[in-house]
C-alpha cells in the first residue's frame, strides 16, 4: 500500500470521527450504549487496509471517499464492529458498502430486545410438526430427532426467537428456501463451509432471517435495511469495469505497418497497394 | 470478398473470408466436414485459420484443421490449452504484432473472456479494408482506426437474461463476465469512427437470451449501416464499399 493511500486514510479517519462528534452534538445522534465509535472506526481502518475489491485492488484506492465515510457512519450508527466480525466491507462498483454479518445481526437483535435465539436442523426421518396459532404465529409443536438421523439429509431448519417480554417467534425454512438464500451470496452456496457444514450454515441462514424481522421492525429499521441481497455483486462489478476500461485506447495497423512489410515476402506490389489505400482510406487507416 | 458464416453461436463458430483466390478461416468450432463443404472441398485455398480462444465452440476441430494442412494462428495460451503447441502447423500470434497470412494482414489484441489468453482480430485485406472480428468478450478495451467492416458479438440483452435466468445466478454471472450484451455492443459502435463502415454483422447471439429482430433494429437505428444477424449458411458480400 502506498503512503499516499495511508495518508488519505488517516485524514478520512479524522474526518469521519469529527463528523460523528458533530452529529452527536448538533443533531442529537445517539449511539448504542457501551459502544465506542472511536474503537470501531479505528478497527475498521485496520480492516480496510487489507480489504480488496474483486479485481484485487485495495478498496481504499478504488472506492470514493464519500462512500467510505458513509459506510463507516452506517457502521457507527448501527453500533457494529468489524473486528468482532459483526460487519464487513465490500466494494461494489467503486463504492464501499457496509454489510452486516451474522454476529452483527445477533448483536443488534439483542440490543432491540431479543433474549435468546435457538436454531435446529430438521433431518429426514425426524418427527417434526408445525402449527399456526390464533395470532398467526408459527409454532413447532413436535420435533423428535434420533441420533442416527443427525448429519443425514437436511429437509429444513427453524429458529426460535425469545424476546424480553417472553414473546416467542419461530421462523421455519425448507432446504429449498435456504439454498435459494445461499444463492444470493457471493459463493452461491459452494464455499467449503456450505459444502462441509451445511447444518451449521442452514442454522445461520434461518437465524439471520428470524433476526431480520426484529432488526428491521425496530425504530431505526430504515437505517439498517439490507439492500445487498438484491444487488448482484458481479453485475455491479461488470458495469464498473466496463465504465472504467471500455473503448479507451485506439489501435490499428498504421503504427506497425513498416515492420510488417520488412518481414513479408510480398514486395513492391503490396507496398504500392498499401500506399494507394492510405490515400483512399484517409488518415485513419 | 465474401463472408461465409459456417456456424455462429454457442453451438459452434466458423467464418470464412473468401474471394476467387484465397480464403481466411476465422474460428474452427464446427465439424471439419462443414468447413470443407463450405469451401467446396478446395481446402488448399485456405491460407490460414485464426482462432480467438480454446473453447469448444471456437476451436473444436483445431487438430483436424491442422491435419488438413492449414496453418493455425492463435495465442500461446490457446495453443497450450488445445495441446497444439508442437504441431508443424502451429503459429503463435502475439498481440500488437501484425502477421501476414496470405494477403490478409492480421493484428491480434487482447479481449476479456474466461479463457487462456483470448484474442480479437483486426484483419486487413485490399478488398475488405479493415475488418474487425470481436467476440466472446464482455467489453472491448480498444477502439479501432479506419474500420470498413465489423463482425461483432451481441450475445444477450440484460432484460431478457434477468427474466430467463433469474434462478440461475451462476450462469447469469458467467455470461455477464464473458460475453457482450447488446448495450455494450452499441456503446462500442458509438465509440468508434464508423464513417467508412460498410457492413456490421452481429454474431454469437445467445439462443435463449437474445432477440434477433430487436438487436438488428437497435444497431441499424444507431448506426444507419447495413446490419446482418449472422445465421448458419449465410453469405454476405464483404467489401470496402457496397459497389
Amino acid at each position: 500500500m502506498s503512503t499516499q493511500v495511508q495518508k488519505v486514510g488517516e485524514n478520512a479517519f479524522k474526518a469521519i470521527l469529527g463528523r460523528i462528534n458533530s452529529l452527536q452534538k448538533e443533531s442529537g445522534l445517539t449511539l448504542p450504549a457501551n459502544y465506542s465509535a472511536e474503537n470501531a472506526v479505528r478497527s475498521a481502518w485496520l480492516v480496510l487496509q487489507e480489504t480488496k475489491d474483486m479485481s484485487k485492488r485495495p478498496v481504499l484506492e478504488v472506492c470514493s471517499k464519500e462512500s467510505i465515510a458513509n459506510a463507516l457512519l452506517k457502521m457507527v450508527v448501527m453500533g457494529l464492529n468489524p473486528i468482532k466480525r459483526q460487519c464487513s466491507f465490500i466494494a461494489y462498483g467503486g463504492k464501499l458498502e457496509l454489510q452486516r454479518e451474522y454476529q452483527g445481526s445477533i448483536a443488534l437483535a439483542k440490543r432491540f430486545g431479543m433474549k435468546e435465539v435457538v436454531a435446529n436442523v430438521v433431518y429426514e426421518g425426524d418427527d417434526f410438526a408445525i402449527a399456526i396459532d390464533v395470532n398467526g404465529r408459527t409454532k413447532v409443536t413436535k420435533h423428535i430427532q434420533s441420533f442416527e438421523s443427525l448429519g443425514g439429509n437436511i429437509l429444513g431448519a427453524y429458529a426460535v426467537v425469545t424476546l424480553d417480554d417472553d414473546t416467542v417467534n419461530t421462523e421455519v425454512m425448507t432446504i429449498e428456501q435456504i439454498k435459494a438464500s445461499w444463492n444470493q451470496g457471493a459463493s452461491k452456496g459452494n464455499s467449503p463451509a456450505h459444502k462441509n457444514f451445511p447444518d451449521q450454515m442452514a442454522k445461520k441462514t434461518v437465524i439471520n432471517r428470524a433476526l431480520k424481522t426484529i432488526i428491521n421492525s425496530s425504530d431505526d429499521g430504515d437505517l439498517l435495511e439490507d439492500k445487498y441481497s438484491e444487488i448482484s455483486a458481479v453485475e455491479e462489478h461488470v458495469e464498473y469495469e466496463i465504465k472504467e476500461n471500455a473503448n479507451k485506447q485506439e489501435i490499428g495497423f498504421e503504427d506497425e505497418i513498416d515492420e510488417v512489410e520488412e518481414n513479408t515476402v510480398e514486395e513492391l506490389e503490396t507496398k504500392q497497394e498499401k500506399e494507394e489505400e492510405i490515400e483512399t482510406a484517409g488518415p485513419g487507416y | 470478398m465474401k463472408l461465409k458464416i459456417i456456424g455462429t453461436g454457442s453451438k459452434g463458430n466458423a467464418y470464412l473470408l473468401e474471394n476467387e483466390e484465397e480464403a481466411l478461416l476465422i474460428e474452427c468450432g464446427v465439424n471439419i466436414k462443414e468447413i470443407k463443404k463450405a469451401i467446396d472441398f478446395n481446402v488448399s485455398k485456405i491460407v490460414g485459420c485464426i482462432v480467438t480462444h480454446e473453447h469448444n465452440d471456437h476451436a473444436k476441430s483445431i487438430k483436424e484443421v491442422m491435419s488438413a494442412g492449414i496453418d493455425v494462428y492463435a495465442s500461446y495460451g490457446t495453443h497450450g490449452t488445445c495441446k497444439t503447441l508442437n504441431k508443424s502447423r502451429t503459429n503463435i500470434i502475439l498481440e500488437g504484432y501484425p502477421r501476414m497470412i496470405g494477403n490478409f494482414n492480421v493484428l491480434a489484441f487482447k479481449i476479456n473472456h474466461d479463457a487462456s489468453e483470448p484474442l480479437g482480430f483486426l484483419i486487413n485485406h485490399r478488398e475488405t479494408g479493415n475488418v474487425l472480428f470481436l467476440t466472446d468478450t464482455f467489453y472491448s478495451n480498444y477502439t479501432f482506426k479506419g474500420l470498413n467492416n465489423i463482425i461483432i458479438e451481441a450475445n444477450y440483452s440484460k432484460e431478457i437474461i434477468k427474466e430467463k435466468l433469474s434462478e440461475k445466478e451462476f450462469l447469469k454471472d458467467r455470461i455477464f463476465q464473458s460475453h457482450m450484451s447488446i448495450d455494450t455492443c452499441l456503446e462500442f459502435l458509438n465509440a468508434n469512427d464508423l464513417s467508412k463502415v460498410n457492413n456490421i454483422v452481429l454474431i454469437h447471439l445467445s439462443d435463449g437470451n437474445s432477440n434477433e429482430v430487436q438487436f438488428k433494429e437497435a444497431v441499424e437505428n444507431q448506426t444507419g449501416k447495413s446490419v446482418y444477424v449472422a445465421s448458419n449458411g449465410m453469405e454476405i458480400e464483404f467489401n470496402k464499399t457496397p459497389f
